[in-house]
Parts: structure tokens; sequence; C-alpha cells
């Protein structure tokens, strides 16, 4: 009896293991996933816009996929920058090529993502970065600046750029060496608006305390000063 | 590498033959009975540059050899001082403690007063550092530091501690021992140039609240200034918008060039100044370096040239000289009218043509272009005529040297 249970046991393990692995097969969450390649010479054409985007060193990706004349590519690795992100770029009338795409997320630095891309023809590009953070929608964190000669020039927003509600940020009619950073300031500085008075304030009370406490002592030196030569005189006059 | 072909050795080195020269000299100077406060202050002058520097010698200059002892003491000192990671440039001191050279101790409030608008009014990090609070909490510190120095010791700290005086005070010896007279300025001339030493700081100030407009007022004036943007050495020309003043401050190239001659600085930090334009550069510009020249050659020619529109200077005569600071300012100058003969000595030897001391009746001579050097309270023949009190306690006072020198 004993050794028909254990073989009953031996054999629903079994069949559990076979499901699973049948199961596995069919689940594309469970699939390994593949990379593609790419390298300067490939070519991801928008014809609605008249737009090519490439990259100038070799990398790979996940996937790369056109939608309203937008490619997306995910997890895309450029040689010589070894993070993995999300990319969704557009241009128009223009030749795009990626020169890097870099994502930092150290604890010593303030996490912030980098785009440089060189453009010809119109200049007209949109780049989202798919972040995810709440801060990435103040145009505070973000700047774009285009190589110049001999420095760099900030371009500037409303007028060389705009920042759309969806994080996608759109330049026109800039052509050269671009670039567009994007870093999370005011998700680092925190929101103090919740903590008590004294607790948002405490560096300038507490500079204000030791001005005034200062400001006191001295005053009160100043007056023992002043009332120890009154005395000095009232007894030198009556001596 | 041996020890003794270290940076650190060579700067220790530097700094003990720098003081056996001193000690000899101040003894030499101390026989002469109106030298004696100049001797005294000289050897203060020093030991303040030393104090002010001192991480050039307790820095391990990221060596192997130092390597074992951890963070340099400097970086507690600059980097965690009692305000913590809150406030990470080192606390205000009220001289002319630059901010860009190795193994500072304390920092001159005047960058801290630029950099706290612009950039760092609400950006958290540069150079390595955070800033985690506000920029106008910044700048509370260093106000509060600044006033509640000039409250206690006034214009003492030009007058006794800045490494830029004691820089002055040096060419003022080597004319000295050429034989050259010092020229002086008419008295109109001298108050147009202390009057403009609070120009010079206003308009500095404006420049960085004019960058810092975006991150302030929510409007960008000058395309590139929002938080963010002009960081490190791509941000080209607006990157040089940080500090404004530094740019054309003569400590600067001065406290950079001593450093990368004792070793403790690499000279690539001065020569790759230069390029693009005369603001532009890393420690030191051609602007720099071409005001460090005309300063040296005018300090030359007039005592203390730079004192007298040194917007420091003016910083700290605010919060000591002016009502109603003056009133409560614990460091004085005060004249005893009864024992004045109008002499002029006094107002002859100050170095910065301050002339209250000899044209006012008497009491608190103190003003706002006196550095209380006490020049005056040493040449002063008369006993007890004029003398410095803090906390209205005589801490020196004018003696009848002639009488002594005839004894």
């Amino acid at each position: 009896m004993r050794l028909r249970n254990h073989q009953i046991k031996v054999s629903f393990a079994i069949a559990l293991v076979v499901i699973a692995l049948l199961f596995s097969s069919t689940c594309p969450s469970l699939q390994a996933q593949t990379t593609a390649t790419f390298s300067p010479a490939d070519k991801f054409s928008i014809p609605a816009y008249n737009g090519t985007i490439s990259f100038a060193v070799n990398g790979s990706y996940t996937t790369a996929a056109m939608q309203d004349n937008v490619w997306t590519f995910t997890d895309l690795h450029i040689n010589g920058f070894p993070s993995l992100a999300t990319l969704k770029i557009s241009t128009e009338n223009s030749n795009l090529t990626i020169l890097s795409y870099r994502i930092r997320n150290g604890t010593y630095l303030i996490p912030n993502e980098s785009l440089r891309y060189s453009i010809i023809g119109e200049g007209k590009a949109s780049v989202n970065f798919g972040l995810s953070n709440a801060g990435q929608y103040s145009d505070a964190d973000w700047y774009v600046s285009k190589a110049g000669r001999n420095s760099t020039i900030f371009l500037s927003l409303g007028h060389d750029y705009v920042l759309g509600n969806d994080g996608t940020l759109t330049i026109y009619s800039v052509t050269g060496n671009i670039s567009v950073t994007h870093e999370f300031l005011n998700g680092y500085l925190g929101n103090t608006s919740n903590l008590p008075f004294y607790q948002q304030h405490s560096v300038i009370i507490a500079v204000a305390l030791v001005f005034v406490i200062t400001v006191a002592v001295v005053i009160v030196i100043r007056l023992k000063n002043k009332l120890d030569s009154e005395w000095q005189r009232q007894n030198g006059e009556d001596i | 590498m041996a020890v003794w072909e270290t940076p650190a050795a060579l700067v220790l080195s530097v700094y003990i033959i720098a003081i056996i020269v001193g000690v000899i000299l101040i003894y030499k100077l101390s026989k002469d009975k109106t030298r004696k406060v100049s001797s005294l202050r000289l050897f203060i002058q020093v030991a303040a540059v030393f104090g002010l520097f001192m991480g050039l010698i307790l820095g391990p200059f990221n060596q192997p050899l130092f390597a074992p002892l951890g963070s340099a003491p400097r970086d507690h000192l600059v980097g965690g001082n009692l305000l913590g990671n809150q406030f990470p440039d080192g606390i205000s001191f009220p001289v002319l403690s630059c901010y860009y050279p190795d193994g500072r101790t304390v920092t001159c409030p005047i960058w801290q007063l630029q950099a706290y608008i612009f950039p760092y009014w609400n950006f958290p990090i540069g150079y390595n550092v955070f800033y985690s609070t506000s920029g106008l909490e910044k700048l509370a510190i260093v106000i509060g530091s600044v006033a509640v120095a000039a409250i206690l010791l006034g214009r003492f700290f030009c007058g006794w501690l800045c490494p830029f005086g004691l820089y002055q005070d040096i060419l003022t010896k080597i004319r000295k021992a050429a034989g050259k007279r010092h020229l002086s300025f008419s008295d109109k001339t001298n108050n147009a140039l202390g009057q403009s030493r609070y120009i010079i700081i206003a308009v500095f100030l404006i420049l960085s609240v004019i960058f810092a407009s975006y991150a302030i007022f929510g409007a960008e004036i000058v395309p590139g200034t929002r938080p963010g943007g002009p960081q490190g050495a791509e941000a080209g020309l607006v990157g040089q918008l940080n500090e404004p003043f530094c740019l054309v401050c003569p400590m600067r190239p001065l406290c950079s060039l001593i450093e990368c001659a004792v070793g403790s600085m690499n000279w690539s930090y001065v020569w790759t100044v230069t390029g693009e334009s005369p603001w532009s550069g890393g420690y030191v510009t051609y602007t720099n370096l071409a005001i460090l020249a005309v300063v040296s050659v005018l300090a030359l020619t007039y005592r203390r040239f730079w004192c007298r529109i040194c917007p420091l200077g003016a910083l700290t005569a605010l919060f000591s000289s002016f009502t109603p600071f003056k009133q409560i300012a614990l460091t004085k100058l005060v004249k005893k009218e009864e024992k004045c003969t109008s002499c002029g000595v006094c107002k002859r030897v100050c170095p910065t043509q301050a002339n209250q001391v000899f044209d006012k009746k008497g009491g608190d001579v103190t003003e706002s272009r006196c550095i209380l050097c006490a020049r005056c309270v040493e040449i002063c023949p008369y006993e007890d005529a004029l003398s410095i009190k803090f906390a209205g306690k005589t801490m020196m006072k004018s003696r009848n040297w002639l009488d002594e020198k005839t004894d």
C-alpha cells in the first residue's frame, strides 16, 4: 500500500514537471529574448517624413518597430555605452545619426540620460527616453545643446525646442551635433512641503538664531562696559 | 618615489623654510620700536596663510603612501563641516581664501554668494559635491557667517588674516627695499575707489541673479543658464558664467600659480586656461592674469590698493561700519581727542588712506576703509591717544616711543 502511494506521488511530480515544460514553451514571457544587431550601414527610414535614422557605431536591440512615424528601440545597446534603454526617436526631412545614448543610475551621480546625435537636412527631430519617474516632465530637468566650433551653444526652450506632456522633446531646425540630456533634478531634491515649518527652514532658523544670540551677547557686553565706565566716572568724581 | 619627493614633503619643506625665515624676520623687526605691531601682524598673516591652506600639508594627495589614512583631514574640514553635507564648501571666512586651489580649510564668501545664486540655487550637484539645501538657505549661512564675523572683528580680517593683504604688504616691503616712496590718491579719488567696491559687489551679484533667473523667477534671461545647463568643460562660454567675479579676481591666479610652483597643483590647471576667450578656462583666465598684473603694479605704488576696491572688504564693512551694525561692532579703533596733537602721522601711515582717524574729533574712529591693521596705533607717539578695543577692552594702544627711544 505504502509502495503504491509512493509511485502515485512520483508519477504526479513527473506529470507536473512535464506540464510545466510544455507550458513554458507556449508562454512568451519565459522565452529567452533574442537580440538583433545593427551597424552604421543600417538605415531606419521614415518614408512619410522623408527621414532616416542610423547609428554611428555597432550595437544591438531587442525590438525595433516604427509606429506613427516614430522608431522605438527597446533594450538599445550602443557599443561603448553599456546601458540598455528604450529610445523613441523620429526625424523629418533629415538624416539623423545617433552618436551615443547613455543612462547613468549611479548612487553618486544624479540619475541622468544623455543622447548625442548628428543631424543634417531640415534639422527637426523628436526624442523620448521612455522615462518612468515622476520628474521627467519638468522642463528644468532638460537641456539641449549644440556643439559649436569652439564652444557649446545651449538651445532655448520654447524657441529651439519644446517638451511635450508625454516627455517627448521636439527640436526644430537645428543641424549639427546635438546633445539632449535629462537629469532627474527635481526628483533628487525631494519635496519638503509636507514637513513642519521648522524642519523645512531649519538651516535659516539656525543661522538666524546664531545671529540673534551674537547680537544679544554683543549688546549685553556693550551695556556692561557703558555701566562700568559710568560707575568709574562717578567714583572718580566722588573721590 | 621617495617620501621627500612627494608634493606633501615639498610643500612641508616650503612651509618650514617660510616659518624659519618668518621667525628671523620678526625677531629682527621687533627690535625696531615702531615695528612691534607690524612684526606681530606679519607673523599672524603668515600663520593665517598656513591655517587657511592647512590642507596642503594634511591632504594625502591621492597617493598610495597616504592611502591608509583614508580621507584627508582637509576633506573633513571642507566637505564635512559643522553643517554636514548641507553646506559642503566649507565655512565662509571673510578673507580671500580662494575656493579654487587645493588645501583650503574655509571658503571665500564672494565665491559662495555667487555660486549659491548661480548655478546652485536649486541645482543639487557640482564639482562632485551635493548641495541638498536650497540656494536661499545656503545664502543665509554665508551672510550669517560674514555678519557674525564682521560684528565681532570688523575688517580685522582684512588687515591681519587675508592672504592677499599679505601679498600686498610684501609688495610694499619690496618697494621700500628698492628705496621708492609710495604714492597717495587724492581724498576725492580714494573716496571714489571706496564707493566703487559696493558697485563692484552689486554688479556681480546682479549678474549672478540674471544667470539664475530661471531658477529664481522661472524666466530664462540668458539661454543655457537653466539648472543642469552650464556644467563642466562641455558647457563652453556659458559654463564660465558661474561665479563671474572669480573670472577677474586677482587672488585666483595668485594662489593657483603659487600652488603649482610648490607642486600641489598641476600646471595644466593654469595652462589649459587660455583658449577661446579671455574669460574661458579652468582655474586661471587671461583676464585673471591681466588683473593680477595690474593690481600688483598698483599695489607696489599705492599701499594696499586692492583693499580699497575689494568687494569682500565692502561686504565686511557693511556689517561692521554702517548703522545699525556700527553701533554694536565689538572691535573698534578709538581716539582720545585730549591726547591728540593733530600731528597727522596716523593719516600718513594709513595704508588705505582712511582719514577719519585724523579728521574726526575723538571716540570711535573706525570707518569702512579702516582695515584695523593698527599701523596708526603703532606709529602714534602719544600715550594712549589711539587704541584698538575689543568688547571695550584695550587690546593695543599707542605709546610714547619717542621717549622710549631717547631712554
